[in-house]
C-alpha cells in the first residue's frame, strides 16, 4: 500500500469520525450526515481498489485517470451542495410560515384582551 | 394517594378514517386527551373540531418525533404527571392504557407496549418482514445499552414525570421510538415492557414507521450505535438555530 492510499484512508476515517461526534452531539441530523458517510466510504473504497477506476478512466477517454477522479467528485459534490440549497429553500419557506402564523396568534391573543377588558368595563 | 392526571397524545397525520373512533376509545376510556395535528392536508383537524376534540394544531408536518414531542410540551406546561402516546391510526387499543399507566405508577419512567412481551398474547403482530427488523433493533438496543426491549419500534407507550421533562428538552426527530429508549436509558430512566394487544391499521396509509425497507434498517442501526456509544452529561437543549 502507497503512502498516499494510507494518508487518504486517514483522512477520511477522521472526517467520518467528526462527522459523527457532529451528529452526537445534536448538531448534525443524522439524514444530513449519511451523504458525508457515503462520500468518505466511496473515498476509501477506490483509495483500496484504484484499478477498476483506473479502468473506467482509460475507457470514458480521460487522459489522466485523476482528472476522472476529480471529475466524478465534483460532481458529486454539486449534487450534495444543490440537495442542500433545496433543503435551506424548503426550511426557508417553513419559516417564513411559521412566523407568520406566530405574529397573527399572537394578534389574536391581544384582540381578545383588549374585547376580554371590554367586557369587563360593561359589566361596571 | 392523590389521583395523578394523566393525558393521552394521539399524533395525527392524515387519519381522516379513523381519528375520530380512535379519540372516542380514548374519551370513553376515561382519559384526557390531545390531538396533535401533524399538517393533516386531509379532514383529520376538521373532523376533531366538528366534534369538539382537543386539538393542539401544527400548521406544518414535523413528523412523528414533531408531533409527540409537542404532545409531551403540551402535558408539562398543563401539570400532567403521566402522559401516553396514542397512534390517531386505530392500531392501538385503549383498554391497554391503564396497564401502561399502572406500571408508570409503580415507578417506571418509560412503559412500552409490547406485542412480543408475552407470546400467548393475540392480536396483530405486523409481517414476518417487519418482525425481523423488529428482532434486529430489540438485540441491537440490548447490546449497545443492556435493556431489555422487545418491542422498540411501538409508539404505544406511557411516560412518567422524568421522561416528559427529557423528551421536552430533546427528542429524536428521524426515529424517535428506538432511539428515545437509547436516550432514555442513557440519562438513567427505567423502562419497562407491558403486554398489549394492536389492531390492524383501520384505514389510510402508514407513514410513521416504515420497517420494510433495509436503508431504513441501516439508517435506524446507525442512528442508535451513534447515540449509544456517545458519552453525555446532563440532557442536552437541542443546538439552537
Amino acid at each position: 500500500m502507497s503512502v498516499l492510499q494510507v494518508i487518504v484512508i486517514i483522512t477520511c476515517l477522521l472526517f467520518v469520525i467528526f462527522a459523527l461526534k457532529q451528529v452526537s452531539s445534536k448538531k448534525l441530523l443524522l439524514r444530513y450526515s449519511l451523504l458525508w458517510l457515503g462520500l468518505a466510504a466511496a473515498v476509501i473504497l477506490v483509495s483500496l481498489f484504484p484499478q477498476p477506476v483506473f479502468f473506467i478512466a482509460g475507457l470514458l477517454g480521460f487522459g489522466v485517470s485523476s482528472n476522472f477522479i476529480f471529475f466524478v467528485a465534483l460532481f458529486f459534490l454539486l449534487a450534495i451542495t444543490l440537495s442542500l440549497t433545496v433543503i435551506v429553500s424548503k426550511q426557508s419557506l417553513r419559516l417564513k410560515r411559521a412566523v407568520q402564523n406566530l405574529a397573527l396568534l399572537e394578534k389574536r391573543f391581544e384582540e381578545l384582551d383588549v374585547s376580554g377588558d371590554k367586557e369587563c368595563e360593561k359589566k361596571k | 394517594m392523590t389521583e395523578l392526571k394523566v393525558l393521552v397524545i394521539i399524533p395525527a397525520y392524515n387519519e381522516q378514517d379513523c381519528i375520530v373512533d380512535t379519540v372516542e376509545a380514548v374519551i370513553e376510556a376515561g382519559y384526557d386527551h390531545l390531538v396533535v395535528n401533524d399538517g393533516s392536508k386531509d379532514a383529520t383537524l376538521e373532523l376533531c373540531r366538528m366534534h369538539g376534540f382537543n386539538v393542539l394544531d401544527l400548521k406544518e408536518n414535523l413528523g412523528i418525533g414533531g408531533a409527540v414531542q409537542a404532545g409531551h410540551k403540551y402535558a408539562h406546561s398543563h401539570g400532567y404527571e403521566i402522559d401516553v402516546q396514542f397512534d390517531g391510526d386505530g392500531q392501538h387499543n385503549a383498554e391497554c392504557i391503564p396497564g401502561l399507566v399502572d406500571a408508570v405508577k409503580e415507578g417506571f419512567d418509560l412503559v412500552i407496549g409490547s406485542r412480543f412481551l408475552d407470546a400467548q398474547v393475540g392480536g396483530f403482530k405486523s409481517t414476518a418482514m417487519r418482525r425481523a427488523g423488529i428482532t434486529w433493533l430489540s438485540g441491537l438496543i440490548r447490546i449497545m445499552t443492556k435493556t431489555r426491549a422487545t418491542d422498540p419500534t411501538s409508539g404505544f407507550r406511557a411516560c412518567g414525570k422524568r421522561a416528559i421533562a427529557l423528551f421536552c428538552a430533546e427528542y429524536p426527530v428521524d426515529y424517535p421510538e428506538p432511539e428515545s429508549i437509547v436516550e432514555a436509558v442513557q440519562q438513567g430512566l427505567s423502562i419497562k415492557d407491558v403486554s398489549v394487544v394492536m389492531n390492524e391499521r383501520q384505514g389510510g396509509t402508514s407513514s410513521i414507521r416504515p420497517l420494510s425497507s433495509v436503508y431504513y434498517m441501516v439508517k435506524v442501526t446507525l442512528a442508535i450505535a451513534i447515540m449509544a456509544l456517545s458519552k453525555r452529561g446532563g440532557p442536552q437543549k437541542e443546538a439552537s438555530a
